[in-house]
């Protein structure tokens, strides 16, 4: 019933996008990624969820070949989407929250939205997807999903097949896919035959799934027996925690004090630190891979200390080539350093520069908007010129010009929007 | 392809275990020329998967930048302020008051590190400093590295489906952890403060020391970082030294680097590991 639905969809002649309706789709298509280990596994494993029917065991085995992923960090990049081209998807939920300190599942959820309201910008110029096909998703996501799971893309279906019958569309998906894949996608496909299937079966986590404009995955979700397959996960529950946590050094201080306060890096527990820190969006988890990495740090130095202390006993007896040899490392060092100075004021300058340009390109797009054609090439050439010039001296001239118009254009058109 | 090659090249010098986490520039670069140019129908099917592909590999690249940069942040995190207790100790100079006090305060967390250090430890515990801010440098590098190929190859995608791509996401990657990176900025001043005050204390009492003739053998002993480094500087300079396609978005070429700084450091690096 879901096919025709979307059969109906392709005949209305929709340009069918994959990425506004059909975010699980290609899960194979995501077999082009292997090896990225963390993001991408998320990603895939958020495909899978939605394809979780038994006829598409065969492609599912590969791809959890690839989740092989550090368990780590899987769990944090739930929050970004794996639509983001869901545009059509609640656009009022156009919240800037940043979702890399996210905890709770909704507030993912919500986070994922940002990624998909990002691309609001260009969706239109993508697809026209109307909005009312939206419905027509909702209720028979199964159906769907055995439509377009692992293998094909929303795309094939174009070729504009009426109610056809479960099986007959597979072997057309089946086909299009292998034809598919002997182009050149062929080499991007490598899948590793690691079965490390620990971060594979988040299925029931109906809150991790993103909210998509196809509510498909939501349903989905809750039909998992197949996944099941798949070892559940024991760190399911973890996944929705496990958002990036961005450690400021003052959020590091606050760390070591709590540590500190409990005894040592040895004695101290991650709950204990947590419970001393009493900082918002931290989990139990971020302190206890935070405090895994502290001692290691400690450890480290601690450990080179004592081999230090045993060269010294060594060289104890020739201490004129030991002091040479501290001049030696000394300029070495500082020859060092100097190189990665160098380095450093060259990415910094480089970075001003681009965000400057950026900047510009922006008042420059708005000048564009705003004015009539043969007018805004005028600008194009001239802001061409001028840059082909000694950048710095003539941007820093250029910019008084254009935000003088900026600004004004800028206020202009928030004002009318 | 320039870029991709030159990219593949800096990948080769960087550290082991960033290697694979740079932007996938070939791939994309793939799925850009599958994707159909707008209007082409027979090759639609293709095109629009490809597309979506490239559109996921675009953002879960991105989600990788991240994850790597806020992980290795976090590292630096800790290991820096683990150094900067032993930034007192480093000064041959007796420290004021004041120093002593904080370094009292600092220290007090361990009593293993109340005891002053030894030569060798004061070698090594310099040497890690400066090979931190390496490291940092090195991730801000990979930032950037990955920032402009992530332009680039928007730049191509828009040419060619003439879609307009680039400047929202463009945006969008400039709000990301990965390319706000001031904090590592401002803890890689910090370490060449620290350092700087080191050298000064030690060209006091070095006078004459060896000059600034490539001390191969003790240099070269760090070859990744160093290596990495003179390659990422070699990297830029060519990057920006003039490109095709010249636009408003284009960076202006890099001023040439200091050719004898950069000249002993190609040769450190020529001259192969020595051991201390």
């Amino acid at each position: 019933m879901e096919r025709l639905s979307t059969n109906q969809l392709y005949k209305s002649g929709v340009p069918v996008t994959i990425p506004t309706s059909l975010p699980s789709i290609p899960a194979s298509l995501d077999e082009s990624f292997p090896r990225l280990p963390d993001a991408q596994s998320v990603l895939i494993e958020r495909e899978l969820r939605s394809t979780p029917l038994p006829p598409h065991q065969t492609t599912i085995a590969p791809i959890r070949g690839q989740f092989h992923s550090n368990t780590g960090s899987v769990g944090p990049l739930c929050s970004p989407p794996s639509v983001r081209f869901s545009s059509h998807s609640n656009p009022d939920q156009y919240s800037i929250h940043n979702p890399y300190n996210s905890q709770a599942p909704s507030t993912a959820t919500s986070s994922t939205l940002n990624y998909g309201s990002q691309y609001g910008g260009f969706e239109p110029s993508i697809t026209d997807f109307p909005r009312d096909v939206e419905p027509t998703w909702c209720p028979d996501p199964i159906e769907s999903i055995l439509g377009y799971s692992g293998d094909v893309p929303a795309g094939n279906n174009v070729t504009g097949t009426t109610s056809i019958g479960a099986s007959d569309d597979l072997t057309k998906q089946t086909e299009w896919w292998t034809e598919f894949m002997n182009e050149d996608w062929k080499d991007m496909v490598d899948i590793p035959t690691s079965t490390e299937t620990q971060q594979v079966g988040q299925p029931v986590q109906p809150s991790i799934s993103v909210h998509q404009s196809a509510t498909q995955q939501t349903v989905s979700s809750q039909s998992v027996e197949p996944l099941a397959v798949v070892a559940p996960s024991p760190t399911a529950g973890s996944n929705t925690a496990k958002a990036r946590m961005r450690w400021t050094p003052e959020l590091h201080e606050r760390f070591v004090d709590a540590v500190n306060q409990l005894g040592g890096s040895e004695k101290a527990t991650p709950k204990g630190v947590l419970k001393l820190m009493k900082a918002d969006n931290l989990t139990i988890y971020h302190v206890k891979s935070h405090l895994q990495k502290y001692r290691t740090a400690r450890y480290r130095p601690e450990l080179s200390e004592g081999s230090s202390e045993k060269k010294v006993a060594s060289k104890e007896d020739i201490p004129s080539i030991d002091l040479k040899g501290s001049f030696d490392l000394t300029e070495a060092l500082r020859l060092q350093l100097e190189l990665q100075k160098r380095l450093h004021e060259q990415l910094e300058i480089q970075r001003s520069l681009q965000l400057r340009i950026e900047e510009q390109g922006k008042c420059l797009q708005m000048m564009l908007e705003q004015q009539c054609i043969p007018g805004t090439e005028k600008v194009q050439n001239a802001k061409t010129t001028s840059d082909s010039e000694i950048p710095e001296s003539s941007t820093v001239k250029d910019v008084p010009e254009n935000s003088q118009n900026g600004p004004t254009k800028q206020t202009e058109s928030t004002d009318s929007q | 392809m320039k870029f991709g090659k030159r990219l593949k090249k800096q990948v080769e010098e960087s550290l082991p275990e960033w290697r694979d986490k740079f932007l996938a520039y070939k791939r994309l670069k793939r799925l850009v020329r599958l994707v159909s140019a707008s209007g082409s129908s027979p090759r639609r099917h293709r095109g629009s998967a490809a597309e979506a592909a490239f559109l996921r590999l675009l953002d879960a690249e991105v989600d990788r930048f991240n994850a790597f940069f806020l992980e290795r942040e976090e590292d630096f995190v800790i290991r820096h302020r683990a150094r900067s207790t032993f930034s007192f100790c480093l000064h041959s100079d007796p420290p004021s008051i004041r120093e002593l006090k904080e370094m009292a305060k600092k220290v007090a967390e361990d009593a293993l590190r109340r005891r002053p250090l030894s030569a060798a430890e004061t070698r090594s515990v310099r040497k890690e400093i400066v090979d931190l801010h390496g490291e940092m440098v090195l991730l801000l590098n990979y930032s950037a590295i990955n920032y402009t190929g992530l332009a680039k190859i928007l730049k191509k995608y828009d040419k060619r489906t003439g879609r307009l791509l680039r400047l929202p996401f463009i945006e969008k990657v400039l709000g990301q952890p990965f390319f706000a990176t001031e904090l590592i900025s401002r803890l890689v001043r910090e370490c060449e403060a620290t350092m700087e005050a080191v050298f000064e204390a030690s060209r006091g009492h070095a006078g004459a020391s060896a000059g600034t003739a490539p001390v191969a053998a003790v240099a070269a002993a760090d070859q990744g970082i160093f290596r990495n480094t003179v390659a990422a500087l070699v990297t830029m300079g060519e990057l920006r030294s003039g490109s095709s396609t010249y636009g408003h978005f284009s960076l202006p070429p890099m001023a040439p680097p200091e050719s004898d700084l950069l000249r002993c450091g190609c040769v450190q690096v020529a001259a192969g590991p020595v051991s201390i």
